[in-house]
């Protein structure tokens, strides 16, 4: 999924994204600086850089690495820059692997430590998001593939773990990618605001922030103290917050949207099954209790038994108006007429015959209300689960689960299509709706316009008003469930006994504000109590201020450059790892996060970022020692590297 | 008492070439009802004098000095509001070129009206009524439903009279007539020319008549000023300028008229141009066209003289005087011109009767 | 020719513009790369091609550019300018919900530019070459030259944070029609304006010295009337006749300066919806934005040329 600026990244749980950059402008720029005076003459290697121009962190990032690769002389350099759409397109494109560029681009990862490894490096993302230049490594495809799928590592935490270590390891030997930095985000606020500490992911800034007892989180508002000086006992009841967010909030119909702040705008109404702390750790929300009650060795090609056959034209589109689950892996719409698929019902003959990966149970609390009075069920479930079907996310929801039972009103199943590590996560991943607009058609539940339809979810506010572009409302829902059940009710809760069991603040007035910089300007001049996504300068300003609190954490962002392995020839073996993982000496991890980023990211000693450490190591330090010496900064070490790549290739 | 006199004035413009001074010490006088014609080619300074006795001089022109007596009262020493009074009311001006004097965007009559208004308080639909007299007055026919025209609705001459009944709108006392009829065609001239005689003798007006065109001062003036370069050089009733010219620069004026009865021939015109008024050339400014141009005339400026007797004129009384040193006895050559009356009758003819003729043009026909 | 006819004559042949700049227009759009499809999909490995491609169908994506066009063609005849693929929201209704706001704010600005203009001009057309008009001149060109989107921070720096006149943002409930908002318009107006204003007032300076030398103001001086009358009736009238000419101009760098200023000053106007739709390819959106913006380009040049023949009777159409 391709992300607007500074807004990346979707599906929090979900999946990794592209952190692009739209608009415009399209520039070339020449990067040989110095260089030419390394001791041996002429430099051995030729490197070309590529970078869309409309990112300027990332156009000066790599500026940096060619001058540090120029400055070791063995390396003369060239930047190529391009406009974010035509970048996209050819760095995606399969054929570029065969170009013998070094594509430098930015994801957004997630609690999943896969989403910094395996849209790098599997052989299957070849040609889309985002292995760029072709690395086809059946040992390291194996790796990734046993880290996430299987019965035995989808039940073992920490055998997971374990897996993952083995990644870390391949992939610092090898090198394919050198990934440069973390991405820190940081939310703003006044002196009013209290309490407040920044989600991993901006889109949780006010649903983490306001309250989120699995991290004892909870934010008030309080304008005669001073935010440094309280802790939760201070806590009062209240008031209005007034925020900013980064864009318009396209819409709030969670199945057909995608983007970050719709999301965000989201979650203030609507509710999940499961909820995250911070790390990516899963707490029962809106269930009770769940658990994994069976798994199976199933593989996709096991449901070949309840396929449907249906036709396909010439472009590959299926004759039917049915959710396809699976699809036979052997059959190619494009190529075949027929394709056999698994459709909802098949889905359900394979199950009642004991044909899926896995099944979880979810017990549903009781007495649970929405906003229209409806009491949440399990056929709430169900209906949602179908509203689901050929949406937006289709792709995203239906690449895991297979199908969803109900046990009762109270008794939720969800089954797995295989077996996977990351399935307790994903399969519960969708926003519950109301009977009453279960049944809406895509796009439909849209507030706006005369006959507009407001969200109606089980959340802690309900929606009140919402003008396209300008703003949008809540308040506090004063029949919140969880506040109706006491926080007693939550197992899994060990904080203090007057803990509120909902968020405290009874209004929430968003502003939508694009510009980064009018965002600041109307914190500055007290229009607003809250913000995210501002410049580093804004940042180091509201930091360095009293009258400011910045709360910042590691994210998923993070930016790489990838060597072509493809297209190794004799002038540069890039098939030979001593190359690459010289470069990545070369990589001045510090210098970009000091001098790009103003310090506002953490270099990438690891390819895990803290928050997936939870799911992607045994042991983050153990990690960190062992993995940080190949990517330190370290000219002689690459010199070294470089001379005997010279000697065993015959170069000069 | 003279309804103007104009005494002493001295214009200058202040260009970024330098100070021309445009009208140089000028002194003459009209009566009531008198029709009194200004001469010279374009650059004398004639429509300079007029716009003087408007003071309408603008920068970067400036009246330097002198006074400008109208009923006794200097004009150069009213405050803006009072001379406003005068402009238009007891002053009137009939422009040389009515279709760049009139303004394109409003109508006619609108234009006329609003000084009507202006001056004499009338109401909206009383203006109107006056306006359509005065433009019925001057000869435009359906006066009434010409009022809302747009200037560019009208003809040539339809314009012009359009601006002379702009000009006595407000029955003024001095009509001041900057080539009124040069844009005009010759039958239109003399209708026009006509009719301003005779309206200006209907409202007992006295008339400066600027001109280029000797011949309209005959058919129009009783007394005549010649200018050149800011000067005059010569004054005289008409029929004594007409008959017996005294200063050559008039002779050669003459000499340019066009005479009716005649094919038209082409103009005889003066040979030269006029000086460039910012470095006047030394003497009498006209010595470098002058065919009877001696030492002298390059040394001494003549001042006017009373050409029987040779003393120097000021004021604005005397009738007859010319600016040449001829009549110092400082030429050693003398004035070597005649006048060649054709027709006894001249002043009846239309056009110019009379002609007179410098040898050398003589010699340039042949 | 009568007006009337002139007038007809005019808004038929906004068609054939129409088609030209929607015909440009959508290929342009379709010689750039990615599209709202390309957007959705492109990152995400769970998406197979044959998925994308249904998609494309759905939104009608697929096929040859010109089959494209037809499409949307034949719809937009039938009043139906499709939806936006993002939000799924009708484009039509965007475009009527944003226009007012940039509407609002195009004519403030304009209003600004005219009344700032239309006497400093005068005042420097009257005091030519003296210390006024030389300032006149200063500010003018600084004026043209200070790139909006910096004026914008500025005014919002000086006015917002400093003297703390305005807020930053818009207020947020408002009705656009209420006579408040003019004060809320104050600030973006004047950016959007001032370039404006700058070439209006120079524009105003010269054809007014220039008609100042025409002897129908000599002619109007020697009438006894007052200056006042002589410039403001007079003089005013003829001058204005080139500045229509350039204020029928400037409305499309007054719209070309919204897209800026709506985003500094967080104005939910059409310009920032274009730069959204630009950035994620929304074509349908582009599209309409574009056609809007070119009907309210042409009319603007018509209300010029009608208000040509209201100050100037000679003028004929034919």
């Amino acid at each position: 999924m391709v992300q607007d600026h500074k807004q990346s990244s979707l599906n929090v749980d979900r999946r990794q994204l592209l952190q692009g950059v739209g608009g415009v402008s399209i520039a070339a720029v020449a990067g040989c600086l110095g260089g030419e005076d390394g001791e041996d003459g002429d430099p051995t290697f030729h490197v070309q850089l590529e970078v869309n121009a409309d990112n300027d962190d990332r156009v000066q990032m790599v500026e940096l690495i060619s001058t540090s690769l120029e400055d070791s002389g063995y390396f003369s350099t060239e930047i190529e820059t391009y406009e974010w759409n035509n970048y996209i397109e050819r760095v995606m494109d399969l054929e570029y692997a065969e170009s013998g560029n070094v594509p430098c681009i930015g994801l957004s990862g997630t609690f999943n430590p896969e989403s910094f490894c395996q849209a790098l490096h599997h052989s299957t993302n070849h040609g889309q998001c985002c292995n760029l230049v072709g690395i086809d490594d059946s040992e390291l495809d194996d790796l990734l593939d046993d880290a996430r799928y299987g019965v035995e590592v989808s039940g073992d935490e920490d055998l997971r773990r374990e897996r993952y270590d083995e990644v870390w390891t391949h992939l610092a030997e090898n090198r394919y990618s050198s990934i440069t930095h973390f991405d820190l985000v940081a939310g703003v606020t006044n002196n009013n605001v209290h309490g407040f500490n920044m989600y991993p992911f901006s889109e949780g800034i006010f649903n983490y922030g306001l309250h989120a007892p699995q991290d004892e989180q909870v934010m008030w508002m309080d304008e005669d103290a001073d935010p440094r000086e309280t802790d939760v006992s201070d806590l009062e009841e209240g008031g209005t917050l007034r925020g900013a967010v980064g864009a318009n909030v396209d819409s709030f119909d969670p199945p057909y949207s995608t983007d970050t702040t719709s999301t965000l705008a989201q979650e203030f109404v609507f509710e999940q099954l499961l909820r995250s702390d911070k790390e990516g750790n899963l707490y029962p929300w809106l269930a009770e209790d769940y658990e994994l009650e069976e798994t199976n060795d199933v593989e996709r090609l096991d449901y070949e038994d309840y396929m449907t056959s249906v036709e396909a034209d010439e472009e590959g589109i299926l004759d039917t108006d049915e959710q396809i689950i699976v699809r036979h892996p052997e059959d190619d719409p494009v190529e075949d007429d027929e394709v056999r698929v698994l459709l909802p019902d098949d889905a359900q003959e394979a199950v009642d015959d004991g044909t899926f990966g896995m099944r979880f149970r979810y017990d549903l609390h009781e007495g649970i209300e929405f906003h229209n009075g409806e009491e949440f069920t399990s056929e709430h479930v169900i209906a949602t689960v179908e509203r689901y079907y050929n949406s937006d996310l289709e792709a995203q929801t239906f690449d895991s689960l297979l199908h969803a039972e109900a046990d009762g009103d109270n008794t939720v199943y969800l089954y797995a299509q295989i077996p996977d590590a990351e399935a307790e996560r994903e399969l519960p991943g969708i926003y519950i709706h109301s009977m009453e607009q279960a049944d809406l058609e895509g796009g439909d539940l849209d507030p706006r316009g005369d006959d507009g339809v407001e969200p109606i979810g089980t959340g802690p506010y309900e929606f009140s008003e919402f003008s396209d572009e300008e703003y949008v409302e809540y308040t506090k829902n004063d029949n919140y469930w969880l506040e109706e059940l006491g926080l007693e009710q939550k197992e899994w809760f060990d904080g203090p006994e007057d803990f509120p069991a909902g968020p405290v603040i009874d209004e929430i007035d968003l502003r939508i504000v694009p510009d980064d910089s009018s965002r600041s300007a109307a914190l500055q001049n007290d229009e607003i109590d809250i913000t995210y996504g501002l410049s580093t300068a804004d940042l180091d300003e509201f930091d360095d201020s009293g009258d400011y609190v910045v709360k910042s954490v590691e994210a998923g962002g993070y930016e790489y450059i990838q060597y072509p392995v493809h297209s190794a020839d004799d002038e540069m073996p890039w098939d030979d790892e001593r190359l690459r993982q010289a470069i990545n000496h070369l990589v001045p991890r510090e210098q970009i996060v000091e001098h790009v980023l103003n310090g506002w990211a953490r270099p990438a000693w690891t390819d895990l970022p803290e928050l997936a450490e939870e799911a992607g190591t045994v042991d983050a330090d153990a990690l960190e020692d062992e993995i940080r010496p190949y990517n330190e900064y370290d000219p002689e070490a690459a010199a070294e590297l470089l001379e005997e790549v010279i000697e065993d290739h015959d170069l000069e | 008492m003279a309804l103007l006199e104009v005494n002493d004035l001295t214009v200058k413009f202040y260009t970024q070439e330098g100070v021309v001074t445009a009208v140089d010490d000028l002194s003459y006088r009209i009566e009531r009802g008198e029709k009194f014609g200004v001469v010279g080619e374009s650059g004398a300074g004639k429509s300079v004098t007029a716009l003087s006795l408007m003071r309408l001089i603008e920068s970067p022109g400036r009246i330097e000095s002198g006074e400008i007596l109208f009923k006794g009262e200097d004009l150069l020493q009213m405050s803006e509001e009072e001379i406003r009074d005068v402009r238009g009311n007891e002053i009137a001006m009939i422009f040389q070129d009515a279709q760049t004097a009139l303004n394109p965007v409003y109508t006619v009559g609108e234009q006329i009206a609003e000084a009507v208004r202006h001056h004499l308080d009338y109401g909206e639909e009383e203006a109107r009524e006056r306006t359509i007299q005065l433009l019925d007055t001057v000869g435009i026919p359906e006066a009434e439903s010409r009022f809302s025209d747009y200037p560019h609705e009208f003809s040539g001459g339809m314009q012009q009279r359009a601006v002379i009944a702009m000009a006595l709108s407000c029955d003024p006392d001095l009509l001041l007539c900057d080539e009124p009829t040069t844009a005009l065609d010759v039958t239109i001239e003399a209708q026009i020319l006509e009719e301003l005689e005779g309206l200006a003798d209907e409202f007992d007006t006295a008339i400066q008549l600027i001109t280029h065109d000797l011949g309209v001062v005959a058919e129009v003036c009783d007394r005549v000023m010649v200018m050149y370069a800011g000067k005059p050089v010569e004054k005289a009733p008409v029929e004594d300028l007409y008959y017996d010219p005294k200063h050559p620069y008039t002779v050669g004026l003459m000499s340019s008229i066009p005479r009716v009865g005649n094919k038209r021939e082409r103009l005889q015109t003066i040979p030269g141009t006029m000086p460039d008024l910012v470095e006047l050339p030394p003497g009498c400014s006209f010595h470098p066209r002058c065919p009877y141009a001696e030492d002298a005339c390059t040394k001494r400026e003549p001042p006017l003289l009373d050409p029987e007797t040779g003393t120097k004129v000021t004021g604005t009384d005397t009738e007859r005087a010319a600016a040449c040193l001829e009549y110092t006895g400082e030429l050693q050559e003398g004035l070597d011109y005649s006048v060649e009356v054709r027709s006894e009758s001249a002043k009846a003819e239309a056009g110019a009767g009379a002609g007179a003729t410098a040898p050398n043009s003589e010699r340039d026909r042949k | 020719m009568s007006l009337r006819r002139f007038i007809l004559k005019r808004l038929l042949s906004i068609i054939p513009i129409l088609f030209g700049v929607s015909v440009i227009t959508f290929s342009l759009v379709h010689l750039t790369p990615g599209d709202p499809i390309a957007q959705m999909v492109a990152m995400n490995p769970n998406v197979t091609a044959a998925e994308e491609a249904q998609l494309r169908a759905r939104y009608g994506l697929d096929g040859p550019i010109w089959e494209q066009y037809l499409t949307w063609m034949g719809n937009v005849l039938t009043g139906d300018f499709g939806e936006v693929i993002g939000s799924g929201r009708d484009v039509s209704e965007v475009v009527m919900t944003r226009l007012p706001e940039t509407i609002a704010l195009g004519l403030f600005g304009w209003a600004f530019g005219l009344v700032i203009a239309i006497p400093t001009g005068i005042y420097a057309a009257i005091n030519k070459d003296e210390f006024a008009d030389t300032a006149s001149r200063f500010l003018a060109l600084s004026g043209i030259s200070i790139p909006n989107f910096w004026l914008g921070l500025m005014l919002i720096l000086i006015g917002a944070l400093w003297i703390g006149l305005w807020p930053v943002l818009p207020p947020s409930r408002h009705a656009l029609y209420h006579p408040e908002m003019l004060w809320y318009l104050v600030l973006p107006g004047i950016t959007i304006g001032t370039a404006a204003a700058a070439s209006i007032m120079r524009v105003m300076r010269t054809s007014m010295a220039e008609e100042m030398n025409k002897e129908y103001v000599t002619a109007a001086r020697a009438k006894g009337l007052p200056e006042r009358t002589v410039v403001l009736k007079h003089v005013l009238r003829n001058s204005l006749i080139s500045v229509v000419t350039l204020a029928a101009t400037l409305t499309a760098s007054i719209v070309a300066g919204s897209v800026v200023v709506e985003v500094v000053f967080n104005w939910p106007g059409l310009g920032r919806e274009f730069i959204t739709a630009i950035d994620e390819r929304e074509i349908n959106l582009i599209m309409a934005i574009t056609l809007f913006t070119g009907v309210f380009i042409i009319i603007a040049n018509l209300l010029a040329d009608i208000l040509y023949a209201v100050l100037d009777p000679r003028i004929r159409y034919d």
